[in-house]
């Protein structure tokens, strides 16, 4: 026991051991402060590696490369047991570890990118949000609406008519016109016949058909003529002639005499096909020279003339078949001649009377009876077409009482 | 005596075979890394390349204070950075050149009807 404690009271032992106690202490302290290095390396490099791909977004790497090799740096120091330059690393990667915060700091915020599925409901390819026309389809150009060429707000691909405006009623198209009467097809109620504006493109009617339209005819249910404003001329006394054709408008009459009553002749009748006389025409004997007696007959015969303006006569002159055949030709003839004469001396004129002498030719009855003969004398007033070129007869032969 | 000197010489020679092989290993990654900066790693492959520079920095630190195999150790991490580096550069310039030549390739658009009069379908 007392060489024990001999043992550790020589001082060379003592001295020994006290240096080994502060050895191990040394030690101790050492790899404690080594042991801290270490992990603050470790916790620098945790905070720097997620700092990647920020560092590189940001154009800080060549900060982050320095501050990673300097962590290593601390870890390959501390290995080889010099704390003091493991120490000096650790502040250069710190620095670093701050220069990328910094510069990542410094870089504008990362533009994370949005993919907005903007609406498109008529999928024309133009977003509703920039579409005018967004239940339509229609050109990116055109900010989404159809085209529309002519500008008539129909667009192209529902337009007949592209290039020339016209309404929606009509495809686009403008309207046209097809009766050319100016008023377009769409405002036309007749639209295949021509008519005016003022009656809706139709043509005016002509209800009572006298050529005058309604809208001149003042008597539309009544003929008439267009002098007259489609109404009929009035005629007062009904005759059929009417006023305005009629001398005797307030009598009624016939159309022959322009509407004035047909004169009442005591010695004559006008017939349709001839003058028929009462009596006979009286000449001097064997003589183309008339009686006085017959005058006022022959005064109704020119009367007659001059109220029938319209008629000719051919005046025939005829004898019995006594006598020479040739004398009573010639003198049939000039007492033919001597009624015309008598009448235009009365006023008619000449070219309405024809005179015809055809002696014995034309007996109207026998010539073997006193009777016969009697009536076969005469004298006639045949009323002749205008046309017909009168039966020239030749002179008047003789023969009449 | 002869057993002695060989003993000394081959004593000699591991002790030289730390610089010989940091040597060969540092001129490897100078090589690497000059290459690499002239290929623009700075700017295509920063990260590989400046981590590779630091590398090579603390490789030679090491070697001032002796420390072989820590230096080889640095140059060869050097050396590998820089070579990723280049990599790195060669695929980024590759990307872009097919890039370009796409964009080359694109035919401009035909230049068509400023607007479409035609008849449109009925």
């Amino acid at each position: 026991m007392n060489r024990g404690n001999d043992l550790f009271s020589r001082p060379s032992w003592r001295r020994f051991a006290s240096l080994l106690i502060a050895g191990i202490a040394s030690s101790l302290a050492a790899c404690s402060v080594g042991t801290k290095l270490r992990n603050e390396a470790s916790v620098l490099k945790s905070d720097l590696t997620p700092l990647k791909d920020e560092a590189e977004r940001c154009q800080a790497l060549k900060s982050f490369a320095l501050a990673w090799a300097e962590i290593d740096f601390v870890h390959g120091e501390l290995r080889q047991g010099d704390q003091p330059r493991a120490n000096g690393h650790l502040a250069n990667a710190r620095k670093h570890v701050k220069d990328v915060q910094n510069q990542i700091k410094k870089c504008p915020a990362k533009v994370i990118p949005v993919v907005v599925v903007l609406a498109d409901r008529d999928k024309d390819g133009v977003p509703d949000v920039q579409d005018r026309c967004p239940d339509v389809p229609g050109a990116k150009e055109n900010q989404g609406c159809p085209v529309d060429t002519d500008g008539d707000g129909i667009p192209d691909n529902l337009d007949r008519c592209p290039n020339d405006p016209g309404p929606s009623e009509n495809d686009g198209c403008p309207w046209g016109d097809r009766d050319k009467d100016g008023v377009k097809d769409n405002e036309d109620k007749c639209p295949d016949v021509p008519g005016p504006r003022e009656n809706k493109g139709c043509p005016w009617p002509d209800t009572d058909g006298d050529g005058v339209t309604d809208n001149v005819d003042k008597c539309v249910n009544e003929p008439g003529p267009k002098e007259n404003d489609g109404c009929p001329w009035p005629d007062r006394d009904k005759d059929g002639v009417v006023d305005k054709d009629d001398k005797c408008p307030d009598v009624p009459g016939v159309p022959e005499l322009q509407g004035c009553p047909r004169p009442v002749y005591k010695l004559i009748k006008v017939e349709k096909k001839r003058i028929k006389l009462s009596q006979k025409i009286f000449f001097a004997y064997n003589k183309a020279k008339i009686d006085r007696k017959s005058f006022a007959m022959l005064d109704e015969v020119a009367q007659a003339f001059r109220d029938f303006p319209a008629i000719k006569c051919r005046i025939e002159g005829h004898t019995d078949n006594r006598g020479n055949k040739k004398r009573n030709k010639k003198l049939s003839g000039q007492r033919a001649d001597a009624v015309r004469n008598f009448l235009v001396a009365k006023g008619v004129t000449a070219d309405r009377l024809v005179a015809v002498g055809f002696g014995p030719e034309r007996p109207l009855e026998s010539n073997k009876t006193a009777k016969g003969r009697e009536a076969n004398r005469r004298v006639e007033f045949n009323i002749v077409d205008e046309e017909k070129p009168p039966n020239k007869g030749g002179p008047s032969s003789p023969g009449l009482p | 005596m002869p057993y002695r000197t060989l003993l000394i010489s081959a004593a000699a020679l591991v002790a030289a075979c730390g610089p010989i092989e940091y040597t060969s290993m540092i001129m490897k990654a100078d090589t690497a890394l000059e290459k690499a900066e002239r290929m623009g790693a700075p700017k295509y492959a920063p990260l590989e390349y400046w981590r590779a520079k630091a590398y090579f920095d603390k490789a030679r630190e090491e070697t001032g204070r002796n420390d072989y195999d820590f230096a080889i150790d640095y140059a060869t991490q050097a050396y590998r950075d820089a070579k990723k580096a280049q990599d790195i550069v060669d695929e980024k310039k590759e990307k872009e050149r097919k890039a370009a030549k796409e964009k080359a390739n694109v035919p401009a658009p035909a230049p068509g009807p400023a607007s479409a009069p035609g008849t449109p379908p009925r």
